[in-house]
């Protein structure tokens, strides 16, 4: 199973960052199994050139990507429901997208 | 850092005082602008889709780079770059190479929103800001282009964040001191300047581009609205989008008329006309010739050709209405061999069709031909076949155009003008002409008991004497044949409305009038 590649970019690591940070850690505890995904905290104004790469345009992002795509989250993440919501859109299909492509997989080796 | 605020502040007050102008290398744009747009400031470029704002900011960086060495960064929120890059190729903008230089840099600021996307909460653009900043960095860069900002109001649907965040980055920008062009859309060409409202209050400058459909023909203006700190050119000015010039102002509003009058006379190539006329055209002057189809338009127009090259002077010959061949094999019949003058080097025939170009693209055609071939003499047969395809009011900023293009490169111009009627009458040219004018010469037909005669007559000529009489010609295998003697056997062949005079009578009449 290949992990979840988390990564929060957040601009300089104030009050407001902070929270979303947390909440958005305490969402993926909460919902996902903690061996399935790691989280990355990239501050926009030290990592300049990922910034670029990953054509983030807006602070803060949280990009939640494995081999079968790519998904995205913008803006603040205050209050638990919201964060549950934010995390589930970023990490259903990727998941799901994971179980096909193994019973696939598993269904070609028979 | 109290003093440095300090510092700050002077020169901002310096900056407002002085405003630092750069030139944009826009073809017409610095003679509308006043000289460019200046360091430190935003300007927005409003326009309809497809009036060519992209193309106008994209030539902004482009001839920043060509003309003057300076570096820019382009900000795409809407087209990818990989579009972009291609789409400008045609203009002669190579950008990959500008970027291979370290002169061009994009940042692609795409809005991402869509499946994969989503807008959960309160943002900022900072990221967008670092990334800017990093390529404005690394290049050095003196200009900037975000294009187009719409697209930020359209997908993150929270205009107060968004214009507040654009605040930002302007500021930012500013601080650079670094010219700035935003571009954004509107939906009307008539309406509101902007599409969000906000675009023109988070400005310093606004340009609006428009393509206005006129009489089933497109018509790009571009309008300064305002630039503060500056006078500029008020009202919308003719421009076109070539290839590979890309935008070109015609900037109508501010030709001057510093040029001087001669009183050189140049041959009109025959030898009774230069007598009427006192002795011949004068020396960059604009000569109208009008008459109705068949009274010898043309043949005039051939024998100014002659007469010029008799002189040595260059000849710049536009025919809207024959061809070239045609014109060659006229010419000969009369005894002029425009293949040998060709030849020479002394005169240059362009037949054009005007329906294939816009009034615009001919004025830059035969701007770019004088340039090409410094004549001293133009021929244009005929006005009437170019006002065909054109509304009115373009079809007079043409001809003023035109005619002080002439008059600033002290120009002979022979224009010729086909009245509708057969007999009489002016057409519709000449009343847009007259004006604007010199000289205008009549060609008309005469029925005096059921023959058909041909008379000219100089109706006016600036700044000289000439015969006000009637004279009657002939046209043979030697060209135009004047008669010397006064046309006397009819009166009112000006008005359409000839009546046969009584022989002494009527000229003792003529004579007391």
């Amino acid at each position: 199973m290949s992990t979840l590649n988390v990564k929060i970019f957040v601009a300089g690591l104030g009050k407001r960052n902070s929270d979303t940070i947390v909440a958005c850690k305490e969402a993926f505890s909460a919902n996902v199994d903690s061996n399935a995904y790691q989280i990355e905290i990239v501050d926009i104004f030290k990592k300049t050139s990922l910034t670029e790469s990953k054509k983030i345009l807006a602070t803060p992002t949280i990009i939640c990507e494995n081999a079968f795509g790519e998904k995205r989250i913008i803006g603040e993440l205050k209050d638990p429901e919201k964060a549950k919501q934010a995390i589930e859109f970023l990490t259903a299909d990727l998941l799901n997208q994971e179980k096909d492509g193994k019973n696939k997989r598993a269904s070609k080796t028979k | 850092m109290a003093k440095t605020k300090g510092l700050q502040k002077l020169n901002e007050t310096v900056q407002e005082e002085f405003l630092d102008k750069v030139p944009t290398g826009i073809s017409g744009f610095e003679e509308i602008s006043y000289g460019g747009l200046p360091k430190g400031r935003s300007t927005l470029i409003s326009g309809s889709s497809g009036s060519g704002k992209t193309i106008f900011a994209c030539q902004f960086l482009a001839e920043g780079i060509r003309q003057f060495n300076e570096p820019g960064v382009f900000v795409t929120f809407e087209e990818n770059v990989p579009d972009l890059r291609k789409n400008v190729e045609s203009f002669g903008w190579n950008i990959r190479s500008y970027e291979k230089k370290k002169m061009w840099r994009f940042v692609d600021a795409a809005v991402p929103i869509g499946t994969n996307t989503q807008l959960v909460g309160e943002f900022d653009l900072d990221a967008l800001i670092v990334r800017i900043g990093a390529m404005l960095d690394e290049i050095g860069a003196k200009r900037i282009v975000l294009d187009s900002i719409g697209s930020l109001f359209h997908h993150f649907h929270d205009p107060a964040t968004i214009r507040r965040e654009l605040y930002k980055i302007l500021s930012f920008l500013k601080n650079r001191n670094i010219v700035i062009i935003i571009t954004s859309e509107r939906l009307e060409e008539y309406g509101l300047v902007s599409r969000f409202g906000v675009e023109e209050y988070i400005t310093d400058n606004v340009v609006i581009l428009r393509n206005v459909l006129e009489d089933e023909k497109r018509r790009r203006t571009i309008e300064i609205l305002k630039y503060r700190g500056s006078i500029h050119s008020r009202g919308e000015q003719s421009f076109v989008i070539t290839r590979p010039n890309g935008v070109v102002i015609i900037p109508l509003t501010r030709l001057e008329m510093t040029q001087r009058s001669s009183f050189d006379r140049t041959g009109t190539g025959n030898e009774m006309m230069d007598k009427i006329c006192g002795g011949g055209f004068l020396k960059g002057s604009i000569v109208l010739v009008s008459g109705a189809t068949g009274t010898g338009k043309t043949l005039m127009v051939t024998e100014f050709v002659k007469g010029g090259f008799e002189t040595e002077e260059k000849t710049l010959f536009l025919a809207y209405e024959e061809s070239r061949e045609q014109l060659i094999r006229n010419a000969k019949g009369w005894g002029v061999d425009f293949v040998k003058m060709e030849k020479a080097g002394k005169l240059q025939i362009e037949a054009i069709y005007p329906e294939t170009a816009s009034l615009e693209e001919h004025l830059l055609n035969i701007q770019r031909l004088i340039d090409e071939f410094h004549p001293t003499r133009l021929v244009l047969d005929s006005l009437s076949a170019i006002e065909r395809g054109s509304s009115k009011k373009n079809f007079r900023e043409f001809l003023i155009t035109v005619t002080s293009t002439l008059k600033k490169k002290e120009i002979t111009g022979l224009l010729t003008s086909t009245s509708t009627t057969i007999v009489g009458g002016t057409s519709v040219t000449d009343s847009h002409i007259s004006t604007i004018t010199d000289a205008i010469i009549l060609l008309r037909y005469a029925e005096v008991f059921g023959n058909i005669h041909r008379v000219i007559t100089v109706l006016k000529m600036r700044g000289s004497v000439h015969a006000k009489e009637i004279y009657e010609f002939s046209i043979g295998s030697t060209g135009m044949k004047i008669s010397d003697t006064v046309f006397r056997r009819m009166s009112g062949i000006l008005g359409g409305m000839p009546i046969p005079a009584n022989g002494d009578r009527t000229h003792e009449e003529a004579k007391a009038v």
